[in-house]
């Protein structure tokens, strides 16, 4: 045991003096993590839940502008100005700012629109009357006048957005007119009740719409700036400490002091533990103090903080098995690689490369769906599906299982063939 | 084996895979209990490989080696404790101090703090280092890095110390106190193996030499025998050249 601490404290101290070390492995994560959640934050929000600013103008000021415009807010998809400049909106200044792009859409409800739906809802309710005989209206009455709602898009919108904006629209419009439909069937109802009686019919909330994540894995949740960033950078912080570990095996290496260590009467797998026991402690140091980071310090920036759902042994589950694989890659680039420009050049494209396959640099959800299939075969993926299942769909350590068996199993492989590698060059 | 034998090569040879020539070639050798034995030859002459094979760093291809009556092959572990190696390159961490390497390394040969806070103190005032203690390698001149490697390897006090090229690269005044060093240590008992390129060095310092070439023991001997053996040679190095020729190595 001795022995242990005395190698675990000598590769402390080469690890503190190593500034640089140091800044890759601590401070650059940190500034990595912040500045590429606040980044990420404004474009992810454009996928996921940022207000579209909306032009609108009412110029009937009715029950059918003031619904729509209610029914606008309260998706919360859209800021609504009615006004540009201290100036208030009309038909054209609303055209003119949405065609010089300075709003990706606008809504121009007309004068007299919801008179007219009112008309055409006393015409529809008259027909039926008369179609059944309860009274003795011509068809001339049945003229319908269309109420058209103006939708302004910039060219340069999604179709997304379009279809967002007219499926919100249609929805309340549609809202508006079964209510007008119910109070003129009511009104004209009226009429035939004995002693001047009004009918007053009421509908009910016959549709109610329940939104919650589902339980069980489900790729369709779309993750945050945080909930992506913080947990794919400090991955990317983990597996980097392949270069300064895989440095440090080859330093030994070729300076005299592996002869030194191979031929103490102390084995040099405990010299090696010691070292790895470092490295694998950096890798929990790193995820304690990025995540501490998502959680405390994110917020300032005005975004949301990282939950790390309820399940913290599932969670330590899966940090500890991904310190274990990132360890054991950085062993095992030890092993192969003969200098340390060879293991800084080759370690940084391969980060990168695992990294942009494992969907740490974009969501998995903007990649092409032929790349998504490609994700499963990157070590660095696994730990990051483990971590959305976490802290979005507050997941078990059941559910974290799988991918951790896969990170055990990549981390056993990279140590065997290290060690292989290593006794199959000793024999040579 | 006789019973002031210490170190006992027994017709060893050593063959790197994918290379057909041997670097060490079927040499058998004898080193007493309480000599400094030199064993010398140019570049490549295969001494590095025998070294490393008595420090259990390589397996023979065939023969063995017994220290102190244990053989390589089966008792590297125990074989381990009663040497000290001072390699050819530095073996100290640069950006460690001094003695934060030593520390370490005494440490890893299972010395309990107190001996070895003695220790250091002791290895490092005689070599003139205890002011340097608190510095880094990395800041030190050659001969201090010298000094220091060769402390490292003496720490667990061994029988028998392996150096190899001990004072390469370093000034005279640092070379003259690594060789009063070594002197004084054998005047302790204790046996020393070296290999050195200085042939001046070695005549004065060892009682015997052996001279290796292409992976053969040419010659052994007292160095006044070899000297008195080689007919117009005043030096062990007239006798080296003679020998060896003045072919350059790689």
């Amino acid at each position: 045991m001795n022995k242990f601490f005395a190698a675990f404290i000598k590769e402390v101290l080469l690890l503190i003096r190593d500034r640089a070390g140091i800044i890759s492995l601590f401070v650059m994560p940190v500034i990595l993590v912040f500045v590429m959640t606040v980044i990420e934050d404004s474009a992810l929000n454009s996928t996921v839940d940022k207000q579209i600013s909306m032009l609108f103008c009412n110029s009937e000021n009715d029950s059918l502008g003031i619904a729509i415009k209610k029914g606008l807010n309260e998706t919360k998809a859209f800021t609504i100005f009615e006004e540009v400049d201290g100036k208030k909106l009309d038909k054209q200044s609303l055209e003119h700012f949405v065609a010089e792009g300075k709003f990706p859409v606008g809504v121009y409800i007309p004068e007299g629109a919801t008179d007219t739906l009112r008309s055409n809802a006393r015409k529809v309710v008259l027909k039926t009357f008369s179609e059944i005989g309860l009274t003795s209206e011509t068809n001339n009455a049945y003229n319908f006048d269309s109420v058209v709602i103006q939708i302004y898009y910039d060219p340069a919108v999604r179709n997304s957005l379009k279809a967002l904006v007219d499926g919100a629209i249609g929805q309340h419009s549609a809202v508006i007119v079964g209510k007008m439909l119910s109070g003129m069937y009511s009104e004209v109802l009226s009429d035939f009740l004995p002693g001047g009686k009004k009918l007053n019919v009421n509908y009910p909330e016959m549709i109610t719409v329940n939104r919650q994540y589902a339980s069980e894995p489900d790729n369709s949740i779309i993750p945050n700036s945080t909930q992506h960033n913080v947990p794919s950078w400090t991955l990317f912080a983990m597996f980097f400490i392949l270069i300064p570990l895989a440095s440090s095996i080859i330093q030994e290496k070729d300076g005299g002091t592996y002869m030194r260590l191979v031929t103490m009467p102390s084995t040099y797998t405990t010299t090696f533990i010691g070292k790895i026991t470092v490295y694998f402690i950096v890798c929990l140091l790193q995820v304690t103090i990025l995540f501490s980071m998502g959680a405390y310090l994110i917020p300032y920036a005005g975004i949301p903080g990282l939950q790390l759902g309820s399940h913290f042994d599932a969670l330590l589950l899966v940090v500890f098995t991904a310190s274990y694989a990132a360890v054991a890659f950085g062993v095992l680039m030890g092993a192969f690689c003969t200098s340390y420009q060879q293991a800084a050049s080759i370690g940084v494209i391969l980060i990168i490369v695992l990294a942009s396959m494992g969907g740490l640099w974009m969501p998995v959800y903007l990649m092409p769906k032929t790349f998504q299939h490609i994700l499963v075969y990157s070590p660095l993926n696994w730990p990051l599906t483990s971590f959305y299942d976490l802290f979005l769909r507050d997941a078990g350590v059941k559910e974290v299982l799988p991918n951790v068996f896969k990170l055990f199993l990549f981390g056993t492989g990279c140590f065997i063939v290290a060690f292989s590698y290593k006794a199959l060059k000793k024999i040579k | 084996m006789n019973e002031n034998t210490v170190i006992e090569i027994i017709n060893l040879s050593k063959t790197y895979k994918g290379n057909h020539k041997p670097s060490v070639d079927h040499i058998s050798l004898n080193i007493s209990r309480g000599e400094i034995f030199g064993l010398l030859g140019p570049n490549g002459a295969g001494k590095t490989t025998t070294i490393s094979i008595l420090c259990g760093l390589f397996a023979p291809s065939k023969g063995d080696v017994y220290i102190d009556g244990l053989s390589v092959r089966k008792n590297k572990e125990q074989v381990k404790n009663i040497i000290g190696i001072i390699p050819q390159d530095i073996a100290l961490y640069p950006s460690l101090t001094a003695k934060e390497n030593l520390q370490f390394i005494g440490r890893m040969y299972g010395l309990k703090s107190k001996v070895l806070k003695e220790r250091i103190l002791k290895y490092t005032e005689f070599l003139g280092m205890q002011e340097s203690l608190r510095k880094k390698i990395n800041t030190f001149s050659g001969g201090m890095k010298r000094r220091i490697n060769l402390v490292a390897g003496l720490l667990h006090e061994p029988k028998i110390v392996i150096l190899d090229e001990p004072t390469v690269g370093v000034d005279v005044q640092s070379r003259n106190q690594i060789v009063q060093y070594l002197r004084e240590l054998n005047r302790n008992g204790t046996t020393i193996l070296y290999t050195s390129h200085y042939l001046q060095e070695a005549e004065s310092l060892c009682s015997k030499v052996a001279f290796m070439d292409n992976g053969k023991i040419i010659i052994r001997g007292t160095p006044q025998q070899l000297i008195s053996g080689c007919p117009g040679c005043q030096t062990l190095e007239e006798v080296f050249l003679k020998l060896t020729g003045i072919d350059l190595r790689d």
